[in-house]
């Protein structure tokens, strides 16, 4: 029998059992869509989250420094245009934008509120896709030592609820003394960004806020990596750097500039211990972190989706099993004239493998279909590749081979006058 | 004369159960190129057993079975599965047609396992329809012919390989008069082109209508004579 033939008779056989083999096939389309299913939303939803995390900044590194020595205010200045430069020159690089943090509070009528001043320079909206001023303007070089502030989203909502507070003046307390701030733009809502809520800061020069704490804040610098993929790199660099930098500072503080275990924080971990007077944290930990998990999910949600195969598979078994009882008298009849035992199992094989690539091919429809409906349910995009497509067919074809070959078998041992006396 | 089909001290056990049924013991039987022979006897004599064994659908408990020299007992059922699709052709007493496929592919069946192209099956069933006067019928499925004709295709199928042996085991047995005749008239023929036949039946007048006649009784032969012919 030439393989045309097999097919032939597979699908004559078949189609004399219309309602019998369309349940086998369903068995079949229920167990593949859902692996596909599975596979497709699973991607899906994991780009949409990785999509989200690349806005969060996975090509960020979060570098602080912390002081060394008491340093005049203009000193710290200095430092900090100085490491900025030379962090900016190194390998891997693409942006650095040094900030500062500080505390401060404003009373409000009776309450007093807490408020996170952010130090920067203009250059700090380059780190940050869609933000932007929605009233007034960011810093500008220009603000150079001014007290100007610029609100971030919550913070303007929060101290001035009914008005625009673009032109207000907002007088804060900072190390115990009362500092009017000028207001000069407003932030769109951004939400959080990494570990940064943008939201919440109010955005002063940083050369105003260092000459106003002095040296007492460390500094942080923001580091950008030119792609994803060189985060890594691009944190050894700056480590490099650093270590040249504060080389002097560490010996004389019989500190060794050694990297050693992650500090761990919620955002990612740091690269060097706080032994050094510096760290280098990446978000990259959280990606793989994140990956990790949805490999897990993944790996779970295609288990339950293969025992549905498996269960499609035994049920194609049990009916290949029914149809060789019942047609152990063509099986005799074949042998009889001269059909080998393997070409009664390849007629048996190629039948339970025609209904598995039927319904493997379904099943690879209605997958999708799922998938696509989940995904306008999830609001994230439909991943569709021929990777799940060629694993469904591929599933199948194992699934009928396996499932269909000891009924095949049995049905090939069958001693042929037996089979033809069957009644 | 050469023989075909040789059978040496012939024992065939069949497992019923616990306990072995002896269909054979001990027969010794040539058929010969060209010979027209009847095997007959009582239900339960071991009729059927010994043209199966003949056929290589079975082998023996103990004896030889040799086929044109060739003993059945050492090959393998691949091997035996050729000899049937090449030298023996088959006819039972229920027809055995696929009911699912035409009477011509039916025909084709033995040519397809024979691996013979597509379209010289389809050229050569025909031509073997043609031979049991069915052509006309080609198309037909088993369910819509007549027993006697179904016979007729049945018969076609086991010419289409233009085997050297033809088994018969009581062809006309589900045949009315009439249609029995016609059948028996059709194996006649196609002794007189020179072909092997050997009939099983339980029917005096077919037995006799052969040129050598075999009786068994109880798994051993009974007796031997010579038919009409």
């Amino acid at each position: 029998m030439v393989f045309a033939d097999l097919l032939r008779s597979a699908f004559s056989a078949l189609s004399s059992h219309r309602l019998r083999t369309g349940l086998s096939i369903l068995g079949i389309v229920i167990g593949v869509a859902a692996v596909v299913a599975t596979i497709s939303l699973v991607s899906g939803a994991t780009a949409q989250m990785k999509e989200r995390i690349a806005g969060l900044g996975i090509r960020t590194i979060t570098i602080n420094v912390f002081p060394t020595a008491i340093q005049s205010a203009s000193a710290a200045r200095a430092l900090t245009q100085e490491l900025t430069d030379k962090l900016a020159a190194a390998d891997y690089v693409s942006l650095v934008v040094p900030i500062a943090l500080s505390r401060a509070s404003y009373t409000l009528g009776t309450q007093s509120r807490d408020l996170s001043l952010l130090g920067v320079t203009p250059q700090y909206l380059l780190l940050f896709d869609n933000f932007y001023p929605a009233s007034g303007r960011f810093i500008h070089e220009l603000d150079e030592g001014e007290k100007v502030a610029v609100l971030g989203a919550n913070v303007a909502k929060d101290l001035f609820p009914d008005e625009d507070a673009v032109g207000e003046l907002l007088t804060v307390e900072l190390g115990g003394q009362k500092v009017p701030f000028q207001v000069v733009g407003v932030m769109v809502e951004r939400g959080t960004v990494g570990n940064q809520t943008l939201d919440d800061y109010v955005y002063v020069p940083l050369s105003t806020l260092q000459t106003l704490t002095g040296s007492r804040q460390f500094t942080t610098y923001i580091a950008q990596a030119v792609d994803a993929e060189s985060v890594e790199k691009a944190a050894s660099a700056i480590e490099g750097v650093l270590a040249a930098t504060f080389a002097s500072a560490t010996a004389q503080a019989g500190v060794s500039a050694q990297r050693g275990g992650a500090l761990a924080t919620p955002f990612g971990a740091a690269r060097t211990q706080r032994l050094t007077p510096y760290s280098v944290i990446v978000q990259k930990t959280m990606i793989s972190t994140y990956e990790e998990s949805v490999r897990t999910l993944t790996m779970i949600l295609a288990s339950v989706a293969a025992i549905s195969l498996l269960v499609g598979g035994i049920g194609i078994m049990n009916i290949m099993l029914v149809s060789v009882v019942e047609r152990t008298r063509e099986i005799g009849i074949r042998m009889a004239v001269g059909a080998r035992p393997r070409d009664i199992r390849n007629q048996f094989l190629a039948e339970a493998v025609v209904v598995c690539v039927f319904g493997g091919l379904l099943g690879l429809g209605v997958g999708w279909l799922a998938a696509w409906l989940g995904s306008l349910f999830g609001r994230w995009p439909f991943v569709i590749s021929g990777y799940p497509a060629l694993l469904a067919v591929g599933f199948s074809v194992v699934v009928g081979l396996i499932f269909g070959l000891y009924p095949a078998i049995r049905a090939s041992r069958l001693d042929p006058v037996e089979a033809l006396r069957y009644e | 004369m050469n023989i075909v089909v040789e059978l040496r001290k012939v024992v065939k056990d069949y497992r019923l159960g616990q306990t072995f049924f002896r269909a054979l013991r001990g027969v010794d039987l040539a058929v010969k190129d060209g010979e027209f022979l009847a095997i007959t006897g009582p239900s339960g004599s071991g009729k059927s057993t010994l043209l199966h064994l003949m056929g290589a659908l079975h082998r023996p408990t103990e004896g030889q079975v040799l086929f044109e020299g060739m003993d059945l007992t050492s090959l393998s059922p691949d091997e035996l599965a050729r000899l049937r699709n090449t030298k023996i052709g088959f006819v039972f007493q229920q027809f055995y047609l696929l009911p699912r496929i035409t009477a011509w592919e039916n025909v084709a069946l033995p040519l397809a396992y024979a691996r013979v192209r597509p379209a010289e099956r389809r050229e050569r069933a025909l031509a073997a329809l043609a031979r049991v006067g069915l052509l006309e019928f080609a198309q037909h499925r088993p369910n819509q012919l007549s027993g006697g004709q179904q016979q007729r295709v049945a018969l076609a199928r086991a010419l289409v390989h233009n085997p050297k042996l033809l088994l018969a085991d009581e062809p006309t047995g589900n045949l009315d008069t009439q249609a029995g005749r016609e059948v028996l008239e059709l194996f006649h023929s196609l002794h007189k082109e020179g072909r092997t036949v050997v009939i099983v039946t339980h029917e005096p007048e077919i037995a006799s209508s052969a040129e050598r006649i075999v009786v068994l009784r109880d798994g051993l032969i009974q007796e031997e004579r010579h038919g009409l012919r």
